[in-house]
């Protein structure tokens, strides 16, 4: 069931209506009901992964808990619980690795070898990296002591089945959701509004902008031979592209929750205002970033086996490398698995590494920085080098693009040199040179005003909010008036300005 | 009073929306010959009738069908119109009609792509009046749509804001309350006397993108609707035969292979339903005295002028007589 269907918005409604409607106490009941039809509607097969993954992790989150409990020995109880976890994780990681990457794997096994095994048509369960991590999340939180293991198992199921946050995240944390998913909600006519300009707002991001911007970036990296002096347009388009869809599909996703009174956790953060690569990540996806924080990153660095290379590093490099390499190896350790995270494909791997290098690389050079900082006298302050920062950081985030968008690592180096050779804006106005035999559409000087527009709104809006004003709350003390003037906008705008949606695929993150 | 401050902005906005959605609606939407169609099966009952896409409704002529069988005929083809909007349309042309015959012309493009959300693919259903069978039919089609589609239907005629002025002069004219042709005559193109004549076209023809057919792609919706229109016809005692129009030799010629896997699949899959296909282009069918080059056609999909088009309605109407 696509966001953007007639049927989804029926559903929603329908889901919205009944859940203030029946009794508070089966509010929790009533979305496990509508979380299980929307996920059966996209097949019954798929919905035994989901069913798998529930049992299992609900099942090892029990055992676990009980292993601290009912085991007087310690050290056998941490066995124990070592043991339940181990099975949980290998299983359930183990399906979203077999169904996700032995077709990329066969490729590559053929690629190297010059073998001709053919690939598997696996199912894949819509929304299984999503639902695979939220749940190992849990249970890992649950071996740590940091949640209670949940035991009412409709209720977990829930948790792992919450249907707008299932296709493409947040990736929730059973601490803060799970609470709220269980608890009774009365209705709130200024949440409501706060959801519906939510819902809006991301339609217009995804349809208006991201949308638009989809007919350039599908024409350029489609034909990079052809279109060789629009790399960085192409780029660019993409980076807008990429940010609206996702970010957009977020706030349509957050403001469903809002409507059943649950508020999800934030997904992006104004990231193109990043000052780092670092910084990036803190703004972009952040609910994946935190979850390889705590489950890869500290897990990692906190190992026995590191600890051992940190001392081996002391020894060997002294003591500002003994303490900065092991960081910089966990975190390569982290941008990798971010990269398979991203897809079955090398040009994944490498985009993942290129994060962790620059990150590690940043790392390793931050005394360096320091010293050079210190004898340009230039001051962490100052807002021409925040900007020189945040230029900076946006290049880097556009290099690595280029390795997410194109079809393979090689034509995402020939774009970066024909990006750095050529630059032919011309090239964009040419008559002839149409794209996608889909939508027949050829690039336009209206749909490029569309996205410029679409983003000095957008630029407005961000500037406010990293400013710290809560536009939302502002808006809903707005006269009425206003407030209708606004709304009859937003609604005009999403089929005025906006591109089929069909055409253009859907959302880039309800693939995953 | 504080019921009726919170029910006012939804209720303003509501009613705002759906004001600006008519008037979008009157103003970007032509007048299409869909419109006369569904005002003909609404008021006028029909012997036969004729459904399927743009090859029927370049090819058949319902005037010499009804002169040459003496039953009264309509063509309902139309470019776009998959095997589901086909059922949907016999269903709400079977509310007035009774007819004793139902020609489906099978494009085989159409029952291996998806529908597409472009021109005219949402007509059909935006010109069919309110009744339980547009709510079906909303269900079947516009239920997994992009929203935009079902709720402003003048979103795919966005781009038409600069023909605004001649949209509504049209629709404020008497051929428009009348449900006439008159509008739909253009140099080398017409829609008259219940089809779409075309003029003969001379120089080289367009090739454009065929859809061939192919069986790994299978539209299965294709197959489960045109199923449901066979059981449909078989319920109501109305004969259901099928038929593809005759293209150019030149086609045929280049598509050898395709197009004869499409003959043999579709031949093997009517007979399984007990149904009746008549290829024009199988070399037992071929029409005696017919041109099958290129120079009748507008192009290489085979999209006939009018004259031949007359001539094949001929010949069809002598097989359904037989």
């Amino acid at each position: 069931m696509s966001l953007v269907s007639m049927e989804f918005l029926l559903f929603v409604l329908l889901a919205a209506a009944g859940y203030y409607w029946i009794p508070r106490k089966f509010q929790w009941a009533w979305l496990l009901a509508f979380s299980y039809i929307y996920y059966i509607s996209g097949g019954l097969r798929v919905t035994c992964f989901l069913v798998f993954t529930t049992l299992t992790s609900y099942g090892a989150g029990i055992l676990v808990e009980q292993a601290a409990g009912r085991i007087q020995e310690k050290k056998k109880a941490k066995r124990r619980q070592k043991q339940v976890l181990a099975a949980a994780l290998l299983l359930n990681f183990g399906i979203l690795g077999v169904l996700k990457y032995t077709n990329f794997a066969i490729h590559t096994v053929n690629g190297l070898f010059g073998t001709g095994f053919g690939s598997i048509g696996f199912l894949l369960p819509l929304g299984i990296s999503f639902y695979t991590f939220q749940s190992m999340g849990y249970l890992l939180d649950v071996y740590w002591g940091k949640a209670k293991a949940e035991h009412h198992v409709f209720r977990f199921a829930l948790f792992v089945s919450f249907f707008p946050q299932i296709l493409q995240g947040p990736i929730g944390r059973f601490s803060t959701l799970g609470e709220q998913l269980y608890a009774p909600h009365p209705f709130d006519g200024k949440r409501m509004e706060r959801g519906f300009l939510r819902i809006l707002w991301g339609y217009f991001k995804k349809m208006a902008i991201a949308d638009n911007a989809v007919i350039f970036v599908d024409a350029i990296f489609g034909q990079p031979e052809v279109y060789d002096g629009l790399g960085l347009v192409g780029v660019l388009m993409y980076s807008i592209q990429l940010y609206c869809d996702f970010s957009g599909g977020m706030d349509v996703v957050i403001g469903i929750g809002e409507l059943f009174g649950i508020r999800l956790d934030e997904n992006f953060k104004r990231p193109y205002f990043a000052n780092s690569i670092t910084d990036f990540w803190h703004r972009w996806h952040i609910t994946l970033g935190t979850w390889m924080k705590d489950y890869v990153f500290y897990p990692v660095s906190l190992s026995g086996w590191m600890k051992h290379f940190s001392k081996f590093a002391k020894k060997t490099f002294g003591k500002q490398a003994g303490r900065t390499l092991p960081i910089c190896l966990a975190n390569l350790i982290v941008f990798f698995v971010v990269g398979v995270w991203h897809g079955a494909a090398w040009k994944f791997i490498v985009y993942g590494l290129y994060n962790g290098l620059i990150i590690a690389f940043s790392g390793l050079m931050a005394p360096a920085y320091r010293d050079w900082k210190k004898s340009l006298h230039i001051s962490d302050g100052s807002r021409g080098f925040h900007l020189f920062q945040m230029v900076r950081t946006f290049v880097l985030v556009n290099i690595s693009w280029f390795f997410d968008r194109a079809d393979d690592v090689p034509t995402a180096l020939l774009m970066m040199k024909n990006t750095l050779r050529h630059f032919n804006l011309r090239q964009i106005l040419e008559p002839g040179i149409e794209i996608g035999e889909a939508s027949g559409t050829a690039f336009t000087l209206v749909a490029l005003g569309v996205i410029l527009g679409g983003c000095l709104l957008l630029f407005a809006v961000s500037v406010l909010q990293e400013q710290g004003k809560d536009l939302a709350e502002s808006f809903t003390r707005q006269h009425w008036l206003v407030k209708a003037a606004v709304y009859l906008c937003l609604i005009l705008a999403v089929p005025v300005l906006g591109q089929p949606s069909g055409e253009s695929g859907g959302f880039i993150y309800a693939q995953f | 009073m504080g019921v009726f401050k919170k029910i006012l902005l939804p209720a303003v906005l509501i009613l705002a929306v759906a004001a600006v959605n008519m008037g979008l609606n009157y103003a970007l939407i032509p007048y299409s010959y869909v419109r006369i169609m569904m005002h003909q099966i609404e008021t006028q009952e029909y012997d036969t009738l004729f459904l399927g896409t743009s090859h029927g409704l370049n090819g058949i002529s319902p005037k010499v069908i009804e002169e040459k069988t003496g039953n009264s005929a309509m063509n309902l083809c139309l470019g776009g119109e998959y095997p589901k909007d086909a059922y949907y349309f016999l269903k709400q042309a079977c509310k007035k009609s009774s007819p004793k015959t139902v020609v489906y012309e099978l494009d085989p493009g159409y029952w291996c792509t998806p529908e597409g959300q472009r021109g005219d693919f949402n007509r059909i259903y935006y010109e069919m009046p309110w009744s339980l069978t547009k709510l079906e039919y909303f269900f079947a089609k516009e239920w997994k749509l992009d929203f935009r589609a079902a709720l402003f239907p003048w979103f795919y005629y966005r781009s038409q804001f600069r023909q605004m002025k001649e949209i509504l002069a049209v629709k404020q004219g008497q051929e428009y309350q009348n449900f006439g042709a008159g509008p739909f005559q253009c140099e080398g193109q017409g829609y008259a006397d219940g089809f779409m004549q075309n003029g003969l076209a001379t120089g080289p023809k367009p090739e454009g993108k065929l859809e061939l057919w192919d069986e790994q792609e299978k539209n299965e919706d294709s197959f489960r609707y045109f199923e449901k229109m066979a059981a449909f016809c078989e319920k109501r005692g109305i004969r259901l035969v099928v038929i593809t129009t005759p293209i150019p030799s030149e086609t045929l010629e280049k598509y050898a292979e395709e197009f004869q896997e499409s003959d043999r699949f579709f031949t093997e899959y009517f007979r399984g339903l007990g149904l009746e296909y008549w290829n024009y282009n199988r070399p037992e069918r071929k029409i005696e005295g017919f041109d099958y080059s290129l120079n009748v056609y507008t192009d290489y999909e085979g999209h006939m002028w009018a004259g031949q088009a007359e001539q094949f309605s001929g010949q069809l109407a002598a097989d359904l007589m037989e």
